[in-house]
């Protein structure tokens, strides 16, 4: 009896203890280790052991990857994360049968009737549309301007708040030369912005993205795992440096347009138009200011339902219909 | 006396594997579906296990393996970096680029006697192009031999292009000129664990190897050889001891990092036409090193064996369908495509279990095609042939 127990404990004690030590894959940037094991702050790189229950410390501009048993974690943010949060709960394991009806599953909806692969065309909108890295609908609800071009107007950016947070640092960067053109720190979840006083240029691509600037308990995204609604989504927007009544004059011209006594529909007409033209933020806005004049229209709430779920948002776009 | 039901399948069987045949030998030798050709030529049913059935959230990590990026392989910074490197006696640094000719004389001759410095190095070289006429590799290309005359060599060369998927290497390749080489993950695994590199030359030889992939860039220690030659610091040195180094170019893993020696691996989430590739040619090094080094190889069935399974899961299967055919004449469709698609579902688990938990690659493509194929073959069988051939038939049958 004593020898089949030894025979199989003997592997769990064997293996195991030295993979579940944290062990950094890659520090670049001014990454320091306090409290540790040694009790002192000492420099982080490749190849070092994070022994004991330390905090790492990440500089502007620092990335980090470490590996402890199996679960893998990157910081890619300045701040002070304690070692005890990077690696206190286990992954959610998925298991092979798991992952294997899933697959199946997606395989079944993407061959079958149209209604199917509506569908699964909308769960892969994520990852197939062009200027999002990655997030899909968890990433993007609530985000705005969500892409598209923007007039040099003023703009309100809006994300969805996250409880950790204290405050949040909004950029907008060049996408091209990675260049900083302004970076702003707030306590709302919200920032207007006029755009025509920044210092962009014509037609030229950028991306804004925000930081919830999290207390020490906060916890930074696992890879592969739901990452915090906001931290690390780059919106890419075009500027254009045009006049909104330039883009709508096709559709003010119309008699419908200017036949119509209703303002709603005059909005939707412009929406449709700015969306034709990729301005989408525009095309939100005059969704919605039909909507304050008609709130029970139910073409205006279907079109701006439609609208929101082509462009990923699809929570908002469910709320609005099933409100009804 | 009419022939027995055996008989029957046993034809039909053998109708099926013709028209497959037939198929394959029309459609892959027309140019005209070659984009449909590259697409099922470039494509195993492994693949799918390899990026769509593994947990990404699990990263096994490989501690053994260094991989130092090098963005633009100046030879004043590679022998720099070879020296750094070197001075904390790394069991092995394979320097994965190819100096091909001089340049200028300084940089020459600093990395010549970095190399010359260090004679754990391996230098990559390449593998010169197929000889058709004479069936075989005439011979290899090499760095300069200002750099090969204090180092090893060996070829970095992959079976496949850029354009396909890479699965398999050849751990050895014996040259029309009667040279022995071995392939860059072997000359790197055998400096660290030459007991290792023995017995994957007992089990394959010359044959080709699978590429058992372990992951991505993520489960290997990684260091920026730009940031290593700024620094003064010596304590980031410290992770090349007693380690496999390989030097390269491994970029970031973004979409738009450089397609430079990036290729296409099984692990690519899109395991079908297009998309990007996804691993630089270092980390699938990375890999096999790895691969050897744990002695985790895939097993294959012998191709007779694969063969001999496929025609007798084609045989049974026949045998039932045909049955279904004259006893349940009116629900024969219905019941018969039901078959099929349990059947197709439970092989396909039961291959892809197979392979996640035993490593053993099953290539049951030809059974599928077979089953799939099997339920128009028995109605033109029963409907076409049989009627023409009264050899098949009992004296009363119409």
């Amino acid at each position: 009896m004593n020898k089949v127990c030894i025979l199989l404990f003997l592997p769990l004690l064997l293996c195991g203890q030295p993979q579940d030590v944290p062990l950094v894959m890659y520090a670049a940037g001014k990454i320091d280790y306090e409290g540790g094991a040694s009790g002192k702050s000492i420099p982080v790189y490749t190849g070092i052991y994070l022994t004991g229950q330390g905090r790492l410390s990440l500089g502007e501009d620092a990335s980090l990857e470490a590996i402890s048993g199996d679960q893998f974690v990157r910081l890619t943010s300045p701040g002070r994360y304690p070692l005890s949060d990077l690696f206190a709960e286990e992954a959610r394991e998925t298991g092979f049968i798991d992952r294997f009806i899933n697959f199946v599953r997606r395989g079944l909806e993407q061959s079958g009737t149209a209604e199917d692969l509506e569908r699964a065309y909308q769960e892969n909108q994520g990852n197939a549309q062009g200027n999002i890295n990655g997030l899909g609908d968890a990433g993007l609800s609530g985000l705005l301007p969500f892409g598209g071009t923007l007039f040099p107007l003023p703009t309100t950016f809006t994300w969805p708040g996250d409880n950790a947070a204290t405050s949040y640092r909004i950029r907008v960067v060049d996408s091209l030369t990675e260049a900083v053109v302004l970076t702003a720190t707030t306590r709302d979840t919200s920032l207007l912005l006029d755009l025509s006083g920044l210092y962009l240029q014509d037609n030229h691509r950028y991306y804004w993205e925000v930081f919830p600037n999290a207390a020490p308990s906060s916890r930074p995204s696992r890879l592969g795992a739901q990452a915090p609604a906001v931290a690390g989504t780059r919106i890419y927007f075009t500027y254009r440096d045009r006049d909104r009544s330039q883009v709508l004059a096709p559709v003010t011209g119309l008699p419908m347009y200017r036949g119509t006594a209703s303002e709603a529909q005059r909005r939707l007409l412009e929406a449709m138009a700015l969306e034709e033209a990729d301005y989408l933020y525009a095309a939100d806005r005059a969704y919605r200011d039909g909507l304050a004049e008609e709130p029970n229209n139910p073409i205006i709430r279907r079109a701006y339902a439609a609208f929101l779920s082509r462009w990923n948002q699809r929570s908002l776009a469910r709320n609005l219909i099933r409100t009804r | 006396m009419a022939p027995s039901r055996h008989v029957h399948a046993l034809i039909i069987t053998a109708l099926i594997f013709a028209l497959i045949g037939a198929v394959r030998l029309v459609t892959f030798n027309i140019h005209y579906f070659d984009p449909f050709n590259n697409g099922i030529r470039d494509y195993e049913i492994t693949d799918i296990l390899f990026s769509q059935l593994r947990d990404p959230e699990r990263v096994d990590r490989e501690e053994r393996i260094v991989l130092v990026h090098i963005a633009r392989p100046e030879r004043a910074e590679v022998a720099r970096l070879l020296n750094l490197i070197g001075s904390r006696s790394p069991r092995v640094i394979g320097v994965d680029i190819l100096f091909a000719g001089r340049k200028d004389a300084e940089g020459d001759s600093l990395l010549a006697a970095a190399i010359a410095r260090n004679p754990a190095v391996v230098l990559a070289s390449n593998l010169a192009p197929y000889d058709d006429e004479r069936r075989g590799i005439p011979g290899m290309v090499y760095s300069d031999s200002l750099f090969t005359r204090e180092a090893r060599s060996a070829y970095t060369n992959f079976l496949a292009g850029t354009d396909r998927t890479v699965r398999l290497f050849n751990p050895f390749i014996t040259t029309l000129t009667g040279e022995r080489e071995r392939a860059f993950g072997v000359a790197l695994a055998e400096a660290y664990d030459p007991n290792r590199v023995g017995l994957l030359r007992w089990r394959y030889g010359d044959r080709p190897v699978r590429i058992n992939y372990s992951g991505g860039y993520r489960r290997f220690l990684r260091v920026d050889g730009r940031a290593l030659l700024e620094t003064e610091d010596e304590e980031p040195l410290a992770v090349f001891r007693d380690r496999i180094v390989i030097l390269g170019f491994i970029d970031s893993q973004q979409p738009d990092a450089p397609i430079e020696d990036r290729y296409f691996t099984p692990l690519n989430e899109a395991y079908t036409g297009r998309s990007l590739p996804d691993m630089y040619g270092a980390v699938i090094h990375a890999n096999i090193v790895s691969m050897i080094l744990d002695g985790r190889y895939i097993f294959e069935l012998p191709p007779w064996l694969e063969a001999l399974l496929a025609i007798v899961f084609t045989y049974v299967n026949v045998l039932v369908i045909h049955a279904i055919y004259h006893r349940l004449p009116d629900s024969y469709h219905g019941v018969t495509r039901i078959m099929q698609l349990v059947e197709l579902f439970c092989f396909f688990f039961l291959v892809a279990l197979l392979f996640y938990h035993f490593r053993l690659k099953i290539d049951f493509s030809t059974g599928f095609l077979a089953l799939v194929l099997a339920y128009d073959i028995v109605m033109i069988y029963e409907s076409f042939i049989r009627k023409r051939i009264p050899l098949l038939n009992a004296p009363d049958h119409e």
